[in-house]
């Protein structure tokens, strides 16, 4: 059951599961983050870097998050 | 006599450039630029075939040494050289507004500096094209070329003073003059390092390179598919069975980097955990222990899977209630940092674990490495990582503000069938060097020559080499109000004399 349903959810794009949404928060600056459908991205409004998500599996390191430029933000 | 010197190459530089400004070469598309003092190759003019104009770069530029055309592509040229080259040139055409479309580019530099960039190969070149007589001579223009670089140093001082006399000279000079001490300008700098110094210019100490450690492990991830390590099982084994001697239960665990696949395999119910996050800086090791996980069709534990950092735990205050890291936080830059993350993403209560390789490890790799590396090289370079002794891990714990912290040592010896077998090993588990500082030439005799020592010096009886890994496990609790804790000083209502006196204190009084 479990199974099928990820695979739904992967098919469906952005597939963060409710663990990770509850705990996961900003690296660098320890705040929430946003789910962005649009971008498949974790956004971090506070310091404005989006976190990539790929096939299910959010991307983290701050290596791999790209500064968002301001017109974007707003 | 050096100040003859001077002046003659001061106003060779002059003609040089004057030269260029001729009205009659500017008409011509490609520029064939004399070098008026190439005998001994102490300056080069770069020529260029492109139209300038304000912001254009030039895409096909031409060195001349020594009369011979070293170079046409800017691919041989190292970047930071180019870098230098267009802000002098941006500098320069900021000053002449009227030369913006000149067609010509003229930059001079000091043959000493190019000689110390990466321009060791076109010189090798060049003395293929010689004969052998050639190659004499060319020896002895190096030679020449040192001690002109030792004259150059004292041309820079002076150089220096003439660019602060009065402007009312001709522009011409003045650009020279510029060009010049521009060109000196590079002798400050340190030659070639200079520009990737300020890369490294952070506030924080670094002593690995954690890109390449991520590089590392996703190979790792390829190398240990389909393969239980008895090594790494062994110290996960271990590691989780810790929390069979715990009462408690953790619901939320999160499982860091290092051997994530033998921890989720030998998890086993243990810890009564429902809920495990398994972390990693690399997404493909990640993947695999996804793939690994579908496949054994064990869907007891909800299972969720994230790359991250441990160096930036992205995880929320108080969220976890277990902690485990296995052979992972050795690599850290900042491990009290990242052990203090850990600390604040545990629940309170919450239980922290974790494995590392400790100063004993790979004992004898490191003495074969040194001793091939001096008897090859004449020198040693760092091949291991420096990794923390016991007594510091009890420090760690503390200084982390973990309470009721615990370590225990083990050690294990691996064998292997020889030395290469054992850097194979390393591989697979992503241990291998990623100093910062680290050497990344290895030669093959090197190589080599580390293997037979190595095989040589601690080979057993039964031909087999032995490896130490020493782990460090390290145990340790988010406070909590249940955690017996000392009492307050002064706080006691019997004083120890009155215990003495109670409890026979004459044989302890002597």
């Amino acid at each position: 059951m479990v199974r099928i349903s990820r695979v739904l959810l992967k098919d469906a794009g952005i597939a963060i599961d409710k663990t990770l949404s509850e705990i996961l928060v900003c690296p660098l600056s320890k705040q929430p983050l946003r789910v962005c459908e649009k971008t498949k991205s974790l956004v971090s409004d506070t310091i404005g870097v989006s976190f990539p998500v790929k096939d299910g599996i959010p991307c983290l390191v701050p290596k791999d998050g790209k500064i968002l430029e301001e017109a974007s933000k707003a | 006599m050096n100040n003859l010197m001077i002046f003659v190459l001061v106003i060779a530089m002059f003609f040089g450039l004057s030269q260029s400004r001729d009205p009659q070469l500017c008409n011509l598309r490609k520029l064939e630029i004399q070098n008026k003092l190439g005998d001994h190759g102490q300056i080069l003019i770069v020529a260029c075939n492109d139209k300038f104009e304000s912001g254009n770069r030039p895409q096909n530029v031409t060195l001349k040494f020594n009369e011979k055309r070293v170079l046409t592509k800017d691919a041989i040229w190292g970047k930071e050289s180019f870098k230098r080259m267009f802000r002098i040139y941006d500098q320069r055409f900021g000053r002449l507004e009227h030369e913006k479309t000149c067609q010509k580019f003229c930059i001079l530099i000091p043959k000493f500096y190019w000689n110390q960039n990466s321009a060791d190969n076109i010189e090798r070149n060049s003395v293929q094209t010689c004969s052998g007589a050639a190659k004499n001579q060319l020896q002895r223009e190096r030679e020449r070329e040192r001690e002109r670089e030792r004259e150059m140093r004292k041309i820079s001082s002076l150089c220096g003073r003439i660019t602060r006399l009065p402007p009312e000279k001709p522009t011409k000079q003045s650009h020279s003059f510029f060009l010049a001490s521009h060109s000196f300008g590079f002798l400050s700098d340190g030659g070639y390092g200079g520009g990737a110094e300020p890369q490294q210019n952070s506030s924080r100490v670094k002593i690995f390179d954690r890109d390449l450690k991520r590089i590392h492990r996703d190979r790792a991830a390829w190398l240990s598919r389909h393969r239980n390590d008895t090594f790494v099982d062994a110290v996960a084994e271990n590691l989780l069975d810790r929390l069979e001697d715990c009462k408690k239960r953790f619901p939320t665990a999160l499982c860091l980097g290092g051997s994530l696949g033998a921890v989720q395999r030998l998890l086993r119910g243990r810890g009564g955990i429902e809920k495990l996050i398994m972390m990693d800086t690399s997404y493909d090791m990640i993947q695999s222990c996804r793939d690994a996980q579908q496949d054994s069709l064990l869907e007891s534990i909800e299972t969720s899977y994230l790359v991250g950092d441990e160096e930036f735990l992205p995880i929320k205050e108080s969220s976890a209630d277990l902690i485990i890291s296995s052979l992972g936080l050795h690599w850290t830059n900042d491990l009290p940092g990242s052990m203090i993350q850990c600390k604040l993403a545990l629940k309170p209560d919450g239980l922290f674990l974790a494995a590392i390789l400790g100063g004993e490890t790979l004992k004898e790799l490191r003495i074969a490495c040194t001793l091939a590396h001096m008897e090859r090289e004449g020198g040693i370079s760092p091949r291991l990582s420096p990794l923390a002794q016991v007594r510091d891990a009890g420090n760690l714990l503390t200084r982390a503000g973990f309470s009721l912290p615990g370590v225990d040592v083990d050690e294990y010896v691996v064998k292997y069938k020889c030395a290469l077998d054992l850097i194979e090993h390393l591989r697979a588990m992503g241990e291998t060097n990623a100093l910062l500082q680290r050497n990344k030439i290895l030669n093959r005799e090197t190589a080599l020559a580390t293997a037979a020592i190595y095989d040589s010096m601690f080979a057993t009886e039964d031909g087999t080499v032995p490896a130490t890994f020493q782990v460090i496990y390290m145990t340790g609790w988010r406070e909590h109000s249940s955690h017996p804790q000392a009492k307050r000083r002064g706080s006691a209502t019997v004083s120890f004399t009155d215990i003495q006196k109670q409890f026979g204190g004459d044989n302890l009084e002597s």
